[in-house]
């Protein structure tokens, strides 16, 4: 015979502060958990997103990201014109040959500077990435220095607003847009023409040639093994080139996020040990009288138990409720692989709740499991016999 | 029996109790400790950062390089005492990809002048000079790499193409405890005939050394002018700054981090507070036959503030201690971003501060009211 579930209940109730203290430490911990899952899924679904199933990225055999790349312009022409790319209605090849270069510019506000990935563009830039669009102003004249801006960065950059002026480089860039990517990698970005941009830093080389192949990748690669000028080239599919550039901080920031929750928790276990053992060392009166009447041990051990996980349940509820309000906070970090600033929102997704509850109710089963035994090994000639 | 002795006694009574604050308090000291040498990972360098050193890269960026004819032409302007130059490689340890570390081509007899905070013997520093493919590797790198004197090391660059072989002439350490010690030099000159003649004659960053530390900003802004109007313009600034500017590349997420720490010692509060005031609650009758026999309010009060402190002082041990013993494999996992995890000893001070004033705050309100507590009512609650 099980313990009804309004006795633990009012159990919780009648010891107040202790309830509170215990519930607080899982509330926080559950918190901190849901802060930082969100933190990372933000950052990795902003980067990996960049990219489409679609196209191709090709960079210079080797480079793990664009700024490590080259390719000469010669190399560029024969690559676009390639049969395996496709081609637009008017006969256009759909490739935007792109010039990537980090600037270090100043943030908003005057905290400190920061590095920022200006990306000129060419070609059929807008038609390979079709989830592109004007938020305010409009897209900079092809041939001209003027530069649209990726929203999430005109918030946090200086000079990127509409009608700002970024000097680099001796000259000086209008901004006369920002535009949205989908919340994606190229919203902290500055756009503009890749000659342009190519003669004011004094390159010769672009960095990489996005394109949407006929036939797939694999028909790309096989046009590298064919034509020997192209023998220094990799094709990658775009989605899988974004994945990649997220991983490192991904896994730094999870990695973070788990050495934190776990050591927390169990810090917060042992304070709901500490409460737990407390509880049942005040209760044995209690204990050894509903011993007396007839419930058995494990009907004992059942009602401390559940007691525990609902005091965790109640405190893993408030940890999300708490973390929720971070859900499409904008921050920003650097993205170690384009050695560059990455603004992104904090996403509290339905599995990152699940993994808080989860996880609360984990700490609450394991802070419990110990003192309920504690409670059921009780005798009643013993713990009523102390008076 | 002395004081000192009977708030011992008072911790010993409740074993578990005690053992389980311990470690619930441990553990958060251990996560404080932690968070903080992450932060100080990424400032790394800043604080022990040569005053009278000065760091010249591209204005447009750190990314973009110059030409290494800057070299005479800085070495003219006053103030400059000595000055050398170094170049990011950015290659894959061909071995094991996802073992990352940074690789650096300088001028070697300049570079080791420069920074004589790399510590290499003698004889090694000679063999590394003589070999062009000669390499110095950081003694947590040798470590990690497995690597000694004498063994070959090859890399796969990414930025210039190809697998790169280097014999590994010597391991250098830090002077100072905070050195990074997980890079790589070698050559510039191989670097620079094995790579494509566009990039040829270029290189990244000049340090340089002033006469006088004093004078940074005036010899920065010399540097700076010279170049203003030329294709390659230059921004100079003091080594510390230059590192510093990593540590703002982190954005908000240090902010994060320090909102979980903050976190975190709120709950090394609310778990040895909860502790210390189970314990006053519990000897209540025993307190009063304590003031009964003559003890004073003070000396009570002293008892449960002793009791906390003591409580807290070994959570402090066992966190900074932990932290301290795990930083291998903690530094292991979050090698991705961070290359040279350590816990420092300053972070470790500041942990043992911390548990010591969680447990002065968290005795506080025990040791208060045993001093208030009337001997009537606590007797007659027993």
């Amino acid at each position: 015979m099980a313990l009804p579930l309004g006795y633990n209940l009012r159990n919780l109730l009648v010891r107040r502060t202790a309830t509170l203290m215990s519930m607080g430490g899982i509330a926080l911990v559950v918190a901190v958990f849901v802060v930082v899952s969100a933190l990372a899924e933000g950052f990795r679904s902003a980067v990996s997103e960049t990219g489409s199933p679609e196209n191709v990225i090709v960079m210079r055999d080797g480079a793990t990201s664009e700024i490590e790349s080259a390719m000469n312009r010669e190399v560029v022409d024969l690559l676009r014109s390639l049969p395996e790319v496709g081609r637009d209605a008017a006969g256009r090849p759909l490739a935007s040959a792109d010039m990537v270069l980090v600037v270090n510019h100043p943030r908003l506000g005057g905290e400190g500077s920061t590095n920022v990935t200006v990306r000129g563009v060419s070609g059929a830039w807008r038609e390979v990435r079709p989830s592109l669009a004007i938020a305010a102003g409009r897209w900079f004249t092809p041939g001209s220095e003027e530069v649209v801006v990726g929203e999430a960065l005109s918030r946090r950059v200086a000079d990127c607003q509409i009608g700002g002026t970024l000097k680099q480089s001796g000259r000086a860039w209008k901004v006369v847009g920002t535009f949205t990517a989908e919340g994606t990698a190229h919203e902290s970005e500055v756009w503009g023409d890749a000659d342009v941009m190519l003669d004011a830093f004094q390159r010769e080389v672009y960095q990489s040639v996005t394109l949407r192949p006929s036939g797939g990748e694999s028909g790309l690669v096989a046009a590298f093994e064919r034509e020997l000028r192209l023998k220094s080239l990799q094709a990658e599919r775009e989605d899988r080139y974004y994945a990649k550039q997220s991983e490192d901080v991904t896994l730094f920031l999870r990695t973070l996020g788990l050495v934190v929750t776990v050591v927390m928790s169990i810090g917060a276990i042992f304070g709901a040990m500490n409460t737990m053992y407390a509880s049942v060392a005040h209760r044995s009166r209690e204990i050894g009288t509903l011993l007396a009447i007839g419930f058995g041990p494990s009907a004992i051990f059942l009602a401390f138990l559940v007691e525990s996980l609902l005091l965790a349940a109640a405190g893993a509820l408030v940890g999300c409720l708490l973390a929720m309000p971070v859900d499409g906070l904008a921050t920003g970090t650097s993205n170690w692989a384009t050695f560059s600033e990455m603004a992104f929102e904090l996403r509290v997704t339905p599995a990152v709740l699940r993994g808080g509850l989860l996880f609360g109710l984990v700490m609450g089963v394991v802070g419990g499991a110990l003192p309920a035994l504690r409670a059921a090994r009780s005798t009643i000639v013993v713990v009523l016999r102390r008076t | 029996m002395t004081l000192a002795g009977l708030a011992l006694g008072n911790l010993a009574r409740n074993k578990v109790r005690t053992g389980l604050t311990v470690l619930g308090m441990g553990a958060a000291l251990f996560l404080y400790c932690f968070l903080e040498s992450v932060l100080a990972g990424f400032s790394a360098g800043a604080d022990i950062a040569n005053a009278s050193r000065l760091m010249t890269r591209n204005a447009v960026s750190l990314v973009q390089p110059l030409p290494i004819s800057y070299l005479g032409k800085i070495r003219a302007i006053p103030g400059v005492s000595d000055l050398t130059h170094q170049s990011w490689f950015g290659g894959n340890y061909e071995a094991d990809k996802r073992l990352f570390f940074a690789q650096f081509a300088v001028d070697p007899e300049s570079y080791l002048r420069v920074f004589p905070d790399y510590v290499t013997s003698p004889d090694e520093a000679k063999a590394f000079l003589a070999d062009r493919k000669g390499c110095l590797l950081g003694a947590r790198l040798a470590r990690r790499l497995g690597k000694r004197p004498g063994d070959r090391v090859v890399i796969t660059g990414t930025i210039y193409p190809g697998a790169w072989e280097f014999n590994v002439s010597g391991i250098f350490v830090g002077k100072d405890s905070s050195a990074d010690e997980v890079r790589m030099l070698f050559h510039y000159d191989y670097l620079n005939e094995g790579r494509a003649e566009a990039a040829q004659g270029l290189v990244g960053v000049f340090p340089i050394l002033i006469d006088d530390p004093g004078r940074a900003a005036d010899v920065s802004r010399a540097v700076d002018r010279l170049f203003e109007n030329s294709p390659y313009a230059t921004r100079t600034e003091t080594e510390r700054a230059f590192r510093l500017g990593f540590v703002q590349m982190l954005g908000n997420v240090a902010l994060f981090l320090r909102a979980i720490g903050a976190a975190v010692v709120f709950t090394i509060l609310l778990v040895s507070a909860n502790t210390m005031v189970m314990a006053a609650r519990e000897r209540i009758p025993e307190t009063g036959v304590l003031k009964t026999l003559g003890f004073s309010d003070r000396t009570l009060a002293a008892l449960f503030l002793g009791e906390a402190l003591g409580l807290s002082l070994l959570a402090g041990i066992v966190g900074c201690a932990a932290a301290r013993l795990s930083q291998a494999p903690l530094g292991e996992a979050l090698g991705s971003v961070l290359q040279d995890f350590k816990v420092p000893w300053g972070v470790m001070v500041r942990g043992m501060g911390l548990a010591l004033a969680t447990g002065l705050v968290s005795g506080i309100a025990p040791a208060r009211a045993a001093a208030r507590l009337s001997v009537a009512d606590a007797l007659g609650k027993a």
